[in-house]
């Protein structure tokens, strides 16, 4: 099979994406920073950073740390809110003319249901909602996705509330992620997305201080990749709805590593912090990789992971 | 926002210039033919390599011409070794590359012509200084903007832990510029804290705008003693960035704005702020 006749389209419920390559919440800011050197428009989708009902200043500096093969971070959802997201963000990135996938966090079912109203009323410039269930920089907040009960109570709260294709957002920081999942299928969710950060810290000891400004923090990068890998392997597993896969992916490798693991799609994180062109240049890449396992779809190739007998 | 590019550089010189200080030279042209004074690059040493992860700021410290055609091929950072990134930067040989991505920042195209401008650097932070200096005295120019406003006479108060540690000095006193040497041990210059040269230059008659780059202590000294005295200040900061873009918001800076205190990214915003504006 020659790599030019590769068919790189998937499916994400009703939504059809030109290739399987999206960039991650919170990992491209508002995308307009990273369109002004990096062609978007060739990626499957992008995801803006998470908007709130109100606006969050973040925690304080230092509010990241570089570790071993990883960053950790505690930006604590630092955003302007979603009237300030819908009037001033949206019509940028609605102009970049790449599927955009909305994020958004809560601090109660209701605030994830009243934020998927407001985007409801704009369905026509979003292609879903991504619901951030799991962010572990927020305090006072409660963590959904790690009680199947909160997520699938969410997830109805916004399946209520718009008809929007609705992707949860889960957290590695559980006992069994595949329960959270199938409590998120239950409740609703189009397709699950996996993992958000992994819970860490950093310590200087000299000051007997911990080095992030809040703490603790989410580690990602190529640190949390096997983490990410067995999630999803779990995940696709246990549910029947696409599993988009997140953590650490920086090279085709590890792209096709997800795929052939059962994700659908994938999401581009800290990569594209330490190498802005990297989900770019996985678009390139792929149709070669794709047609060395002699496969003519991308679609043919997910979920094809063998076990030894 | 500005446009900006991510370029694999050829490194042309990398060398020591002070103790724990070197000077390197890339060849990055569509970096080169943008960068403005006060702006920084993002530098990573090699795709592939996952420890150390993240590229790092540095700012620019002066372009690279060819001889005859004038032609602007590369830029130079001047870098301080304090960790694991910086050591192995001191490795890369003339004819390594590196990835480079760039012009980022604000730059000092945010502060006002002015007639009389007091620099006052510490540790490394005279490295932005070169080419604002050089620019705004007519000596060199940066970028496609042709910048006219030349200040009527510039200082530099630059000041070190000791003598060992004052790099590219031979380069600021070429320009038609007042260059004062502060070292805490007095082994250069004038023994004491550099914003103690600065407060006298500042009893000196004129139209004063003082712009400073180097550690916090000094920073904020310098904010409180241009606020008392009512004489416009900005500071260049240095903060950790994942990616100098604006995509991570590590860089947050606390700012103060019509009296509520918000962060703005320093990549974007800054890294040149109004010091009034900013909370230490």
């Amino acid at each position: 099979m020659t790599a030019s006749r590769v068919d790189l389209t998937v499916r994400v419920g009703p939504l059809r994406l030109q290739n399987p390559i999206l960039l991650a919440s919170g990992t491209c800011g508002y995308v307009y920073e990273l369109a002004a050197a990096v062609p978007v428009q060739r990626l499957g989708g992008v995801i803006p950073k998470t908007v709130t009902l109100q606006p969050r200043a973040g925690n304080p500096p230092p509010r990241t740390v570089e570790t071993a093969c990883g960053l950790l971070n505690s930006i604590g959802l630092d955003n302007d809110g979603i009237d300030h997201f819908l009037d001033h963000h949206l019509p940028r990135l609605s102009t970049l003319g790449v599927p955009l996938i909305v994020n958004v966090a809560g601090k109660a079912p209701e605030e994830f249901a009243r934020l998927c109203e407001r985007i409801d009323r704009v369905a026509d410039v979003v292609a879903a909602i991504e619901l951030n269930l799991s962010c572990p920089n927020v305090a006072g907040g409660i963590d959904f996705a790690v009680r199947p009960e909160l997520t699938e109570g969410v997830l109805r709260r916004c399946r209520a509330a718009t008809g929007l294709p609705l992707i949860a957002k889960l957290t590695p920081n559980v006992t069994d992620i595949a329960a959270i999942g199938q409590a998120a299928e239950q409740g609703g969710a189009t397709a699950i997305s996996a993992i958000n950060t992994v819970l860490g810290m950093a310590v200087d000891w000299r000051r007997r201080r911990p080095r992030l400004g809040a703490g603790l923090g989410g580690l990602s990068g190529p640190a949390i990749k096997p983490i990410a890998l067995r999630c999803v392997w779990q995940l696709c597993r246990a549910v029947s709805c696409p599993v988009i896969g997140i953590g650490g992916i920086q090279s085709i490798d590890d792209v096709m590593e997800f795929l052939v693991a059962g994700a659908t799609a994938v999401q581009i994180g800290t990569a594209t912090f330490y190498d802005p062109a990297c989900a770019v240049r996985l678009v390139d890449q792929l149709p070669g990789a794709v047609a060395e396992l002699g496969a003519t779809s991308v679609r043919d190739i997910v979920g094809s992971l063998r076990f030894r007998q | 926002m500005q446009a900006w590019s991510v370029e694999e550089a050829t490194v042309l010189w990398n060398r020591p210039v002070a103790r724990d200080t070197w000077r390197m030279a890339l060849q990055a042209p569509r970096l080169a033919d943008r960068i403005r004074p006060g702006q920084f690059l993002m530098l990573r040493l090699a795709n592939g390599r996952s420890d150390p992860l993240l590229a790092r700021p540095y700012a620019l410290y002066d372009v690279v011409r060819l001889g005859s055609t004038g032609d602007a091929i590369g830029v130079e950072i001047v870098y301080l070794v304090v960790g694991k990134q910086t050591r192995l930067l001191t490795e890369l040989r003339p004819g390594e590359t590196a990835v480079v991505w760039g012009p980022l920042g604000n730059g000092f195209d945010a502060i006002p012509p002015a007639r009389h401008l007091l620099l006052v650097a510490g540790g490394i932070g005279q490295t932005p200084f070169y080419a604002f200096a050089a620019e705004r005295t007519g000596v060199r120019h940066y970028g496609a903007e042709q910048r006219t406003e030349l200040a009527e006479a510039v200082v530099l108060c630059y000041g070190a832990r000791s003598s060992d540690l004052l790099a590219c000095v031979d380069d600021f006193s070429r320009l038609p510029i007042e260059v004062v040497l502060c070292t805490d041990d007095g082994s250069a210059g004038r023994r004491g804290l550099v914003t103690e040269a600065a407060a006298e230059w500042l009893d000196r008659p004129g139209n004063w705008v003082v712009v400073g780059c180097g550690p916090e202590p000094m920073l904020r000294a310098l904010q409180q003693l241009c606020g008392r005295r009512g004489v416009p200040c900005y500071l260049s900061l240095e903060v950790p960035m994942a990616c100098g873009f604006g995509a991570c918001f590590s860089c947050a800076v606390p700012v103060r704005l019509g009296g509520a205190v918000d962060y703005r990214r320093c990549c974007l915003d800054g890294p040149v702020f109004d010091a009034s504006e900013v909370v230490f």
